[in-house]
Formats: structure tokens, C-alpha cells, sequence
């Protein structure tokens, strides 16, 4: 069926558009009613705003140690000398998470100044991976066909790689090429293109489905063009299985971030090729935890120097708990949305 | 240039060769040459004048930094020893000396590779070679590169492109600043309060020494390639592409620059008005500094062609030497270029490149060459005056102050020869005999300080100054005899006795790594307990006997014709042993060609089978158009596997090519080298990367080679610690662990996800729900390698206690099967690998070993256990959703108004259909396990495929088949690449197996859909 206006089936002349209808549901509510309804929505979703509450808490930090070390932010601000930091003095004063040795540096800053290098780190990646793959799941969902086949075809071939090694032989190709210090930019972008069908995938079969409920049929009927169902309609309904995947990928990115270093600590690689860090000093909590583990910890007899690896951690699982109470929250506030 | 900008020569193997080296044996005490010794004044007057002519000596004195001092002239007026009859070793690191040494005063300056800094003090004569002379140690994050001394302070600069300052005699850091520019290239140089770098980002920075702010930075054309040189005013830096670089020293404005022409692996050396540059082609050049005019220049010796120069050259106010690749010292008259004399030992007793930077002083050049001596030769003749053995590898500098000349090596030790007043020597003399008397010459004789040998007579005389020492006596076929002695004056003559040792025959073979077939031809070296030595011959089909001690035995086959090197170690039971092979690779790695009649073989058989097909499928189609079903050939369940099944070799092409661009390709473009070297394409000869049409030819015909050498199984050989095996030994050793802790993992993990899956959604949101996602969440957000420790933390002592044994591994470890049974059984191989089967702990029942079985199997229990831990609450995030979504669908809901028991339901209406739903979440999820298993193993250190893997990426197996940055050697592909091809392979059947499995048991699919 084709209309004057270039293949859109032609308006019929008695029913109300878009825009009437939701005249038409702005007349029944009452003022400050969807404010309320919004609130409610919040109140009864305590794991929603506890995460979200994590989350800028651990904002608020990273904002607070660019602010404070400004430029300096990736130099250590303080280095025991050797004397000190052999057997390394624990938490003090001074020294509120105690010193690391090796690198001899201050626990506390360290883990301060590696807030917006985690963040952004994990941010970037998860970024990326979760926007690519939400957009081409939604995408091959609703148009199936030949498209459909070449992005489940791309998803399920890098899907089938263990994402760890698959972002490691990605990195071991390509840091050599890159200069030191843009190895760090790059290491997200990779793990966005090792991540992505994680998204894509599930999102894919959720769009299918939704691509032919009856209110997408309605929006396609009152004239909604393919862009404006899918950011409209179809990616917002099927966006819950990607919510449930972010906190795999950040069990797959502090993977990586932590078990190499770990095992190429004490190796031949000792600083090893295997992070993306341009130097040792530069704060990042995996890179902490992993030499805090290797140089503070011994399995003969715990807990060894725990300052070294005890802090880092939490800063880790604390930025897990709340990415996943967060994406738990959204998920739950999504599902009544789909319910109402 | 210094050691220092090769961080990759110092491997495992090397450490572990280093460390096996038991007496730091260091300075063979040779009679001193009859050498024209210059008086020290001389020296000092020489010393004045250089000062003058330049001005840019530092004030301290000694050898500061990298050739000596900024000017990296190489050349100290104060003088160096006379004779190697005196001398010292200091140990203080077990690794490796990356950077040094450096002296001043009575101290020595040397770090090792992990960033460890020692300052030894050289006046301790304490001959104990331990590192109680160490006066302070302090330490740098990266690999440090050769320190400058200036105003009090040691400057260092390290491959993380930081540079440090500490106290020169109390190691306190004055400040640090990571610069990012790159990694600094050989050593800094400081000079009037500025720190000048160059770095592999190919820039030239120069900061304040007082603070580490930076003054100016100037970018070159590339890389810098050796330590800038800093003389009058002007810095001088060179670029691997062999670009020279004359900067203002104030601000780094560029005074002009020339080309060398070819690569530059060195850094300039200046002397008065001269700067000089050598090159890879084994050019060397001398311009002026003022102006970059070109005042000589020498192409390299015709007789030595492909020599290179790797070793800064240095400059005298009179003379230019230069140390090749090849051990060739050349000198030159510094204002004509005219050869003086040549001094060549192109002969290899290492078999290492000689790459250290000589050292001169007015009269004397001081070499370290490939001989693994440090030589004293005359600068005016070219004449040895002395040599020094070291059994020790060095590629660090010789740095030379006030009558010593030092060496670090790579076992961690710093060598002084020549410090005056280190007490008198006495005479040590005596005789060695055997049991009957009969006395015996070459008798190595080590004392901790240097070796002798016996004369025919079975004599020997050597001097030791005052000390404890300990001399082992040394003969291939008798048993060492060690000999404690504490030198306080004249030693009295010695006699000692050596037994014979008692020597078993053994028989074995030189194979092929890759087709097994016997070598000819090859010389076998066997070096067993007591110093024993053999060297044998392979004879036809590769066979060889000899006559060797019990023990461990070192079998080293020397390259051949067609074949590299290859060594094994091989314990020698105290009686006859047969069948010992020593594996060698093939240095052809061409790949076989197919005979091109294997067309006709195989083309009668395909037209069978296409009949066949055909005859099948109208069969079929015919059958079904009669029993009223779907039309077409396959039923819908068919089509359906068919054309799942054809995405997995379209997925293994797209892996293959990832793992051929990221893992060869991309590499091979990043260091720069010559791409051709691992393509056919002969025509393009060299081919840079500028050449584009050459680039892509070598793209196609190295992965041609990547993918023939994969599926041919030509994977090379692989080294890890002290085992060079072909790589597909390798795989057959750790595969069967691997499968066998997956058989027993994979069990646990499906049981347990089944029941806390089917209950957690089962009761949604109830307490076990909530329990399970609270597992999953803590799963999930704890690194898993933590996981791994705390269990291992846990269960170390009990286990240690319930056994005897440490829980790492899988079968119980040397210690325990000496303890318990006297020695590891024969079933165990070198790679804790076992026989028959291979599968650990059934090859330990098989052999009745009933209490290594039960080791064994709690060890992969307690494995499978910590992967069950860490996969299945991913597992669970995948497919709890699915458990509760089945448990309301109308089956269910039908069964429960039927009034059908609640835990009938359960388990048999839900927990079959969310079967599927569990196996499609395993295919998705088998990625992860794979990883996770990989992860387990490596941190339990079990001899299974992901420790192998996970050794591979971070470096510890050295692999023949591939690219490897340590050895430099770049072939088409790289062994990780095949353990990962072969571990996606699995993971991508297994995927495929699940979800057409799913399908099957898929009820909603019905039984129309199979038919």
C-alpha cells in the first residue's frame, strides 16, 4: 500500500493522531498526578535507590579527586622510601589505608585517585559494548531479514570466544602499535568490541517479540516512523536482559584487570605486557588489588600486609553492589512500567 | 649501548640457569699479559685536558653513567686495572642486573630488573659474594636503564618513562615523576640541574634536576635509540631510523641533524668536537659538532658481512673503537678514520652476540666480548694484555674507575676486577690423583673467586688473598670433591683423590619434533651429576649410546644442517635406560606439498557420495510427500541443525583471521620488521610496511602459512622452564588433566545449578530465591582470582595436615612421593604428566597408587568445587529468569487444578522443560566457563590447558611456533593462537551441541518438528 507520503499506509480521516490521544490522557490526569506516580515508583524500588545512591556517592568521589589532584592526578603523591615501606606500615594516621610496598605508595590516595580512572574505565567499556549492542539487537530484531542475519551472525561468531582471551589477543595485537600512553584509551574500546553481543543477542529475541505487540502495531497504525518505534517502544521494552548483563561485563572487565597482573606479577613479564596501564604508579583499583594480592598476601599465612589488597577490593565490589542494585532497580521500575 | 633497552634478554630460563649456577664462579686467574701499564698522573693530566676541551664532566668524578659520563664518550682518563689478578664479586639481587654499573667514590651503583637499586660498597673485600656489602637499596616501579650521578643525587630512569632521584649514599628518594613520552631509552644524563632523556615515543625531555619539572621537550623523527649524549652545550640524540639529532641544550632547539642511512640500534658518543654514530649495517660515522659536517666514515669491514653494531662505540681524544655484533673490536684515528687495528674473535663460546659498550682509559680499551671474557687491549697495538672468564652472560656496559673495571651479569652479580689493596694473595698449590694414584690433568678447580685447571701432572697453583673459600675439584667421570678452606697466610701443598664415578649405559634417539622420524647426524652434549660431560653423535635413524651417572641428565642437541637446537632433561635411573628421545626442530618450516594425484584418489569417492546424497534425498523427499508430512528433504528439526551447524566453520574463519591479524599480523607491524620474513613472497625481498603492494602480499602469503601450519600440526616447539618439547607434546601432557577436572566440574556445577535454579525460581522472591541472588551478586562482584585464594587460604593447613601435601597440582607433589614412596613414580613424567591414559588421577588408580588416587581426587574435587563457585552464579544470572517463567506456564498451571502434588510439579513438569532452557544458558555461558576453568587451574598450578594457555599470554612458555618479542625470531603464528583455536573449537561444537540438544528436548517443538 502505497500513499502520497512516500509508503506510509494513509491516515484515516476519523481517528485521533499521537498527539490527540495524549491530549486526550493529559485532560484526565490531574496536575502534579505523574509526578506522584513517578515517585511512588522510586519509594517502593529501595534497591533502585540504594544503587543509584552507590553510584553517585562513588561520582562524587572521582569528581572530588579530579578536583583535588587536578593534573597531578596520575602521579603518586606520595612514595615511601625503600626503608619504609619494607615491611610496609599499615594503616595510621598518616596513613589512613596504610602504604603498599614495592611501589611504595599510599594506599588511601592511590584508591582515591583511581575512582575516575574506574569509572571511566569501566564506564567507556560497558558504554560502548551496552549502546552498540542494545541498538543492533533492537535493530535485527525488528527488521529481521538479511540484516537480521548478518548481526546475529557477527554476535554469536565473537559470542563464542572467551571474552577474557578475546579482548587479550585483541590487546597483545594492537598495544605494540599504539604509544604507552593511549593504550588506556584503547583497552575500553576493545572491550566494547569483545562485549557487545552480550547485549545484542538477548535484546534481539526480547525485540522480536515485542516488535509484534499490539501497541506496536497501534504505533505503527497511527503513522510512528521505524526510528520512533524503536527508541519509542521497542528498545525500552526489551532493554531488561541488557540491564541483567552489565554487572557479567564488569566481572569481565575487572577479569581481566586483575587476574593478569596477578599471574604476570612475579613473572618474567613482571610489569607485565598484559594492562593497559602506562605505568605502575598510575591509580587503578585491579592493578592495586592485584599487586596488593601478589606482594601483601601469602596463603601460608593470612592476612599477610591486608591494607595492600582489603581496600582496592572494596572499592571493587562496592562499584559492583551498586551497578547491580542499580541495574536490578531500573529493571524493576521498567517491569512495572511494562505492567501499567 | 647499554643492556638496558632489552628487557626481553633476561627469560625464566635464563634465571633459572643462572641460579643453577651454584658457585658465582667468576674471574679466571690468568697470568697478566706483559701490558704497557700508563702511571695514574698521566691519566689525571689526560683527565684535565678533556675537561677543558668540552666542559661537560660532572664534578664527581668515576664512571657516572652510561659511557662513563654525559658525553657517553666511553673513555675515563683515571685508568683501569692492570691485571685481572685481583677482584671481587657482589650478588645483591637474584635477578638479572638490567642497568649499570655505575661508580663513584667507594660505592657501585647497579639495578636489577624488577627496579631494584643497589649501592654496593666496593672497599668490602669480603669475598662471601653475599650482599652484606650492600649499603642501601631502593627501588623504581619499571625496568630501570643506567643511572647518572649529579649533585649527590643517582638519577634513574625506568621503560615507564618515570625518572627517580635518591641519595647517593643514603637512597632516599628525593622526587619521582612519570613522564609520558615513552619509555626511557638506555639512561638519562644529568648535567648543570638538568635531566636530559630521550625515549622510545621519540622525544628528547629535559627537566630540572631539582624538582622534575620539565623544561623542554622536542620531538624526533622516531624512537631515540641509545642514550643522549650531553657536550657543550648541545644534546645529541639518534633515532633507530639512524636520524642524528644536535639540540640546544637550553631550550631544545633543533642545531641541525643528519642521516646515518642505516638503522641505529646505539646512541652518539662525543669527545671534544667530535660526535660518533654507528649503525646497524656496521657503519660507523664522525661529524663535527659544531656544524654536522661529515669528517670520516667507514662502511664496515667486507669480511664480516651482516655484521651489525649493537654496542655504543666510544671516542678517545685520539681514537674510535667499536665493538660488532660479532665480537669484531675495531679502532680508528679519531680525525682521519684510518683502521688502526682489528682485533677479532669471531669464534662463539657463548653463542650470545657480544653487545656490551667497551670502555677506554688513555692506554687501555676494555671489552666484554661473546667469549664471555672481559679483555684488556692495548689501544695503541690492539694487543689481549688479559682476559677475565665469566661464566655468566652480560649485556650491560663495562664501566671502568680508578683501576677497576666492572661488569653486572645476568645473574644478578656485579664484577670488580682490580681493586688495589684487596690483601695478599698466597699460593694455593697441590695435586689431584685418582683412586690409584694416577694423577689427573684438567681438573677444573673453582674457588668462588675464579677457576684453574690442573697441568698434566696433575698439578695445580693458583693465588687466593685472605678469605674463606670453598673449592670443588672437577672432573667429566668422577665424582666432585669439595674442599673447605680458610686462607690466613701461607697454605700448605693439597692432595686430593678423585673417585670415579659409577656410569650407566643409555640409549635414546634424536627425533624430528614434527614427523618423529630419527635425525642423523646430530652432536648430542650429555652433562650430568659432578661436572660429567659426553658428547656423542646420532647415527642412522638418529640413534645414540653413551655411558652416564645416575641422576638428572641435561641432553643438549646442537644445531644441524637441517634441524635447530633442542634439549631435554632426562632422570637416569641407576641402572641401563633406552629409549630417551631428544626432540629437534626442523628449521625448514615448509609446508610438505600435497601430492597432486590425490585428486584422482579422492574424486571417485565424492561422485559416490553425491549419488548417494542424491539418492538419499529423493528418498526421503518421496517418503514424506507420501506420509502426508512438511514438503522438502529434511524435516524442520533437520534444517534446523543443518543450518546451525554450518555457522561454526563460518565462526572458526572469522576466529582464524582474528587470530592471525591480532596475533601475527599486527604484531609483526608494530616492531617494525621485515613482513616478508614469514611470507613466500621472495620477490618483494625486504618489504616495509611502506611498500603497500609488498605489505599485502605478505598478508596473504603469512596467512596462508598461519593456516597451513595450523592444520598441518605444524606447531614448532615450545620451552617452558627447562623443557623444550614440540608444542604438540605439550597439548597431549595437560590436555587429559583438563578434561578430566571438566568432566568432574561441569557434573557439580550442572547438578547444582539444576536444584538452586529450579528452587531459587521456583520460589521467587522467597528466602531461598533471595539467598541464591545474594550468592550471585557476591559471585559476581568478587574477582574471582580472589575466590580462587581464599578457598586455597582456607583449606592450605588442613589439607597439609589430612595429607602431607600442599593442595596445588593434582597428583601429589615430588616432596610427598619422596616422602611416602622414596621417589615420583615412574607412571609421572617430567610435566607431571602420566602414563597410560593420561588422566591423573586414573592413571593413579591404575597403578594401585590408592593414596595418591585419593590425593588426586580431592585435589580435582576441591577444583571442581572453586569453579562451580565462580561459574554457576553467572550460570544462575543467565537462567533463573527462564526457571521462573516455566513454573507459570499453562502445563504447570494445568497440572496444579488437576490437584497433582506441588513437588511433582515441580521437579517433573518444570524441571523438564526448563532442561532446554538450562542448556541453551550453558551454550551462552561456556565462554565464561571455559575461562574460568582456565583461571582455576593456573592459580592451583595443575598441569592442565588453561595453565598452559595462561603461561602462554603472560609469558613464561617461550613458543617456537610464533612471533615471540623475547627471541626476536618472527614466524607465522603463535602457539597461544593454536591453544586458543583449539579451546574456542571445543566451546564452539559444545555450543552447537546444547542448542541443538535444546531443540530436541525442546517439548514446545512437538513432534512434528523432528519428523
Amino acid at each position: 500500500m502505497s500513499g502520497p507520503d512516500g509508503g506510509r499506509p494513509p491516515r484515516l480521516p476519523l481517528g485521533p493522531s499521537i498527539e490527540e490521544l495524549d491530549a486526550e490522557v493529559a485532560r484526565w490526569v490531574r496536575p502534579g498526578q505523574e509526578l506522584r506516580w513517578f515517585l511512588r515508583r522510586f519509594t517502593g524500588n529501595p534497591s533502585l535507590i540504594a544503587g543509584v545512591g552507590i553510584l553517585l556517592a562513588y561520582l562524587a568521589v572521582a569528581v572530588a579527586a579530579v578536583v583535588y589532584f587536578g593534573s597531578s592526578l596520575t602521579n603518586p603523591p606520595f612514595r615511601a622510601t625503600w626503608a619504609e615501606a619494607i615491611p610496609p606500615p599499615g594503616p595510621s594516621a598518616t596513613h589512613p589505608f596504610g602504604i603498599a610496598s614495592g611501589l611504595g605508595v599510599d594506599v588511601f590516595s592511590e584508591v582515591v585517585r583511581a575512582f575516575p580512572v574506574d569509572l571511566g574505565l569501566t564506564a567507556v567499556a560497558i558504554g560502548i559494548a551496552g549502546s552498540v549492542g542494545v541498538v543492533l539487537g533492537a535493530y535485527a530484531g525488528v527488521r529481521g531479514g538479511w540484516t537480521d542475519l548478518g548481526i546475529t551472525f557477527a554476535a554469536d561468531v565473537e559470542a563464542g570466544m572467551p571474552p577474557f582471551f578475546f579482548v587479550i589477543v585483541l590487546y597483545l595485537g594492537t598495544e605494540l602499535l599504539l604509544p604507552p600512553v593511549t593504550r588506556l584509551y584503547a583497552f575500553p574500546v576493545l572491550f566494547g568490541a569483545v562485549l557487545w553481543p552480550y547485549y545484542a543477542r538477548p535484546v534481539r529475541a526480547v525485540a522480536q517479540k515485542v516488535a509484534t505487540e499490539p501497541f506496536v502495531e497501534s504505533s505503527k497504525a497511527a503513522g510512528g516512523t521505524r526510528g520512533h518505534i524503536l527508541l519509542r517502544h521497542v528498545i525500552p521494552n526489551s532493554l531488561y536482559p541488557a540491564l541483567a548483563q552489565v554487572p557479567v561485563d564488569l566481572y569481565s572487565i575487572f577479569f581481566v584487570l586483575t587476574v593478569f597482573p596477578y599471574l604476570s606479577c612475579s613473572g618474567p613479564s613482571f610489569y607485565g605486557d598484559l594492562t593497559p596501564l602506562p605505568s605502575p604508579f598510575f591509580p587503578e583499583w585491579g592493578s592495586l588489588l592485584a599487586q596488593g594480592t601478589c606482594y601483601g598476601f601469602s596463603i601460608v599465612s593470612p592476612p599477610g600486609y591486608w591494607w595492600m589488597y582489603a581496600f582496592p577490593l572494596a572499592a571493587i565490589v562496592g562499584l559492583g553492589f551498586g551497578v547491580t542494585l542499580a541495574c536490578d532497580g531500573i529493571d524493576r521500575w521498567l517491569s512495572v512500567r511494562r505492567r501499567a | 649501548m647499554s643492556g638496558s633497552g632489552r628487557p626481553g634478554r633476561c627469560g625464566p630460563g635464563r634465571i633459572v640457569l643462572g641460579a643453577l649456577v651454584v658457585a658465582a664462579v667468576t674471574a679466571l686467574l690468568v697470568p697478566a699479559g706483559g701490558g704497557a701499564a700508563t702511571p695514574p698522573t698521566a691519566a689525571i693530566h689526560a683527565f684535565a685536558a678533556a675537561r677543558t676541551s668540552n666542559g661537560t664532566y660532572d664534578s664527581v668524578g668515576g664512571w657516572t653513567t652510561v659511557g662513563g659520563s654525559a658525553n657517553r664518550s666511553g673513555y675515563t682518563p683515571l685508568g683501569g686495572p692492570l691485571s685481572s689478578q685481583t677482584g671481587n664479586t657482589y650478588c645483591p639481587s637474584q635477578f638479572p642486573i638490567q642497568a649499570g654499573p655505575v661508580a663513584t667514590g667507594s660505592l657501585a651503583y647497579v639495578a636489577d630488573v624488577l627496579g631494584n637499586i643497589y649501592a654496593i660498597n666496593r672497599t668490602d673485600l669480603d669475598n662471601g659474594g653475599g650482599n652484606g656489602t650492600v649499603v642501601w637499596t631502593a627501588s623504581v616501579g619499571g625496568a630501570p636503564t643506567t643511572p647518572d650521578v649529579s649533585s649527590g643525587l643517582l638519577v634513574i630512569g625506568d621503560d615507564v618513562g618515570a625518572i627517580s632521584t635518591f641519595g647517593l649514599t643514603n637512597g632516599e628518594r628525593d622526587w619521582s615523576h612519570s613522564y609520558a613520552y615513552g619509555a626511557i631509552v638506555d639512561g638519562v644524563a644529568a648535567v648543570d640541574g638538568t635531566v636530559y632523556a630521550g625515549t622510545d615515543g621519540g622525544t628528547v625531555e629535559a627537566v630540572s634536576l631539582d624538582n622534575g619539572s620539565i623544561d623542554w621537550t622536542r620531538n624526533l623523527s622516531g624512537p631515540v635509540s641509545g642514550a643522549v649524549a650531553i657536550a657543550g652545550g648541545q644534546v645529541f640524540a639518534s633515532t633507530v631510523g639512524g636520524e642524528l639529532y644536535a639540540l640546544s641544550a637550553t631550550d631544545g632547539a633543533v642545531a641541525w641533524t643528519r642521516t646515518m642511512g642505516g638503522a641505529v640500534a646505539t646512541g652518539p658518543a662525543v669527545y671534544g668536537d667530535h660526535v660518533v654514530l654507528a649503525d646497524n649495517a656496521s657503519a660507523v660515522a664522525v661529524w663535527d659538532t659544531s656544524n654536522g659536517t661529515l669528517l670520516w666514515r667507514w662502511n664496515g669491514s667486507p669480511a664480516f658481512p651482516g655484521d651489525r653494531i649493537e654496542a655504543s662505540p666510544g671516542i678517545t681524544g685520539t681514537t674510535v673503537f667499536v665493538q660488532t655484533h660479532e665480537a669484531n673490536l675495531y679502532a680508528f684515528n679519531a680525525s682521519s678514520g684510518a683502521l688502526l687495528w682489528n682485533q677479532s674473535n669471531v669464534a662463539f663460546a657463548s653463542g650470545y652476540p657480544a653487545l656490551s659498550d667497551p670502555a677506554a682509559t688513555p692506554t687501555v680499551v676494555y671489552v666484554f666480548d661473546a667469549t664471555e671474557q672481559l679483555k684488556a687491549i692495548s689501544l695503541a697495538t690492539g694487543r689481549v694484555l688479559w682476559r677475565a672468564s665469566f661464566d655468566t652472560a652480560s649485556y650491560g656496559p663495562v664501566a671502568v674507575d680508578s683501576g677497576e673495571a666492572m661488569i653486572a651479569d645476568e645473574t644478578g652479580c656485579l664484577h670488580v676486577i682490580g681493586r688495589a689493596g684487596s690483601g695478599i694473595s698466597w699460593p694455593v698449590t697441590g695435586t689431584v690423583t685418582d683412586t690409584n694414584g694416577t694423577p689427573l690433568a684438567g681438573v677444573s678447580i673453582f674457588t668462588g673467586l675464579g677457576t684453574d685447571t690442573t697441568n698434566g701432572s696433575g698439578e695445580f697453583a693458583f693465588p687466593l688473598p685472605n678469605g674463606t673459600y670453598t673449592l670443588s675439584f672437577s672432573l667429566s667421570g668422577y665424582v666432585e670433591a669439595v674442599l673447605p678452606l680458610v686462607v690466613t697466610g701461607p697454605v700448605p701443598p693439597i692432595a686430593i683423590v678423585l673417585a670415579p664415578l659409577v656410569l650407566f649405559p643409555l640409549s635414546g634417539t634424536v627425533v624430528d619434533s614434527y614427523s618423529g622420524h630419527g635425525v642423523a647426524n646430530v652432536t648430542v652434549d650429555l652433562y650430568g651429576v659432578d661436572a660429567f660431560v659426553a658428547v656423542v653423535t646420532s647415527g642412522p635413524g638418529g640413534g645414540f649410546t653413551a655411558r652416564v651417572p645416575a641422576g638428572p641428565v641435561v641432553l643438549d642437541a646442537a644445531p644441524s644442517a637441517s634441524h635447530a637446537e633442542g634439549s631435554r632433561v632426562f632422570t637416569m635411573p641407576a641402572g641401563p635406560a633406552a629409549g630417551v628421545t631428544v626432540g629437534v626442530a626442523p628449521t625448514n618450516l615448509a609446508i610438505p606439498p600435497t601430492d597432486p594425484d590425490d585428486v584422482y584418489l579422492l574424486a571417485p569417492l565424492a561422485l559416490v557420495g553425491a549419488v548417494a546424497t542424491g539418492a538419499w534425498a529423493l528418498g526421503a523427499r518421496s517418503r514424506r510427500v507420501s506420509e502426508g508430512l512438511t514438503p522438502g528433504i529434511l524435516s524442520p528439526f533437520a534444517r534446523y541443525v543443518l543450518q546451525r551447524s554450518l555457522i561454526v566453520p563460518a565462526q572458526m574463519v572469522v576466529l582464524l583471521t582474528i587470530l592471525y591479524i591480532f596475533g601475527t599480523f599486527l604484531p609483526a607491524a608494530a616492531t617494525d620488521s621485515p613482513v616478508c620474513s614469514f611470507s613466500a613472497a621472495t620477490a618483494c625481498g625486504y618489504c616495509s610496511w611502506s611498500n603497500f603492494g609488498c605489505v599485502t602480499q605478505a598478508f596473504g602469503s603469512g596467512y596462508w602459512a598461519f593456516i597451513s601450519n595450523l592444520f598441518t600440526g605444524a606447531w614448532g616447539t615450545s620451552s617452558y622452564g627447562h623443557l623444550t618439547e614440540p608444542s604438540w607434546t605439550f597439548l597431549q601432557w595437560y590436555l587429559p588433566d583438563s578434561l578430566e577436572l571438566a568432566a568432574v566440574a561441569l557434573t557439580i556445577s550442572g547438578v547444582s545449578a539444576y536444584v538452586l535454579g529450579l528452587s531459587a525460581g521456583w520460589n521467587r522472591d522467597r528466602p531461598v530465591d533471595t539467598s541464591v541472588r545474594a550468592v550471585s551478586v557476591v559471585g559476581l562482584l568478587f574477582p574471582s582470582f580472589l575466590v580462587v585464594i581464599v578457598l586455597f587460604t582456607a583449606i592450605y593447613k588442613p589439607f597439609v595436615h589430612a595429607f602431607g601435601d600442599t593442595p596445588f597440582g593434582i597428583l601429589p607433589n615430588p616432596p610427598w612421593f619422596e616422602a611416602y614412596d622414596g621417589r615420583v613414580p615412574g607412571w609421572v613424567g617430567i610435566a607431571y604428566n602420566t602414563s597410560p591414559t593420561g588422566f591423573p588421577v586414573v592413571d593413579a588408580a591404575l597403578h594401585g597408587a590408592w593414596r595418591a588416587t585419593l590425593i588426586g581426587a580431592t585435589k580435582t574435587l576441591l577444583q571442581a568445587l572453586l569453579i562451580s563457585a565462580i561459574y554457576v552464579p553467572l550460570f544462575l544470572r543467565y537462567a533463573r529468569h527462564a526457571v521462573a517463567q516455566a513454573a507459570e506456564e499453562p502445563h504447570v498451571v494445568a497440572a496444579r487444578a488437576r490437584g497433582i502434588p506441588e513437588s511433582t510439579i515441580r521437579w517433573r513438569h518444570t524441571g523438564r522443560r526448563v532442561v532446554p532452557i538450562f542448556l541453551l544458558a550453558f551454550a551462552a555461558t561456556l565462554p565464561l566457563y571455559v575461562g574460568t576453568q582456565s583461571l582455576v587451574e593456573a592459580m592451583s598450578s595443575d598441569p592442565g590447558v588453561g595453565t598452559l594457555l595462561l603461561s602462554e599470554i603472560t609469558g613464561y612458555l617461550a613458543t617456537g611456533f610464533g612471533f615471540h618479542a623475547a627471541s626476536g625470531s618472527l614466524k607465522p603464528g603463535n602457539f597461544y593462537q593454536v591453544t586458543i583455536f583449539l579451546v574456542v573449537a571445543v566451546v564452539l561444537v559444545a555450543s552447537l551441541a546444547s542448542e541443538v540438544l535444546s531443540r530436541y528436548l525442546d517439548p514446545r517443538a512437538g513432534r512434528g518438528d523432528r519428523t
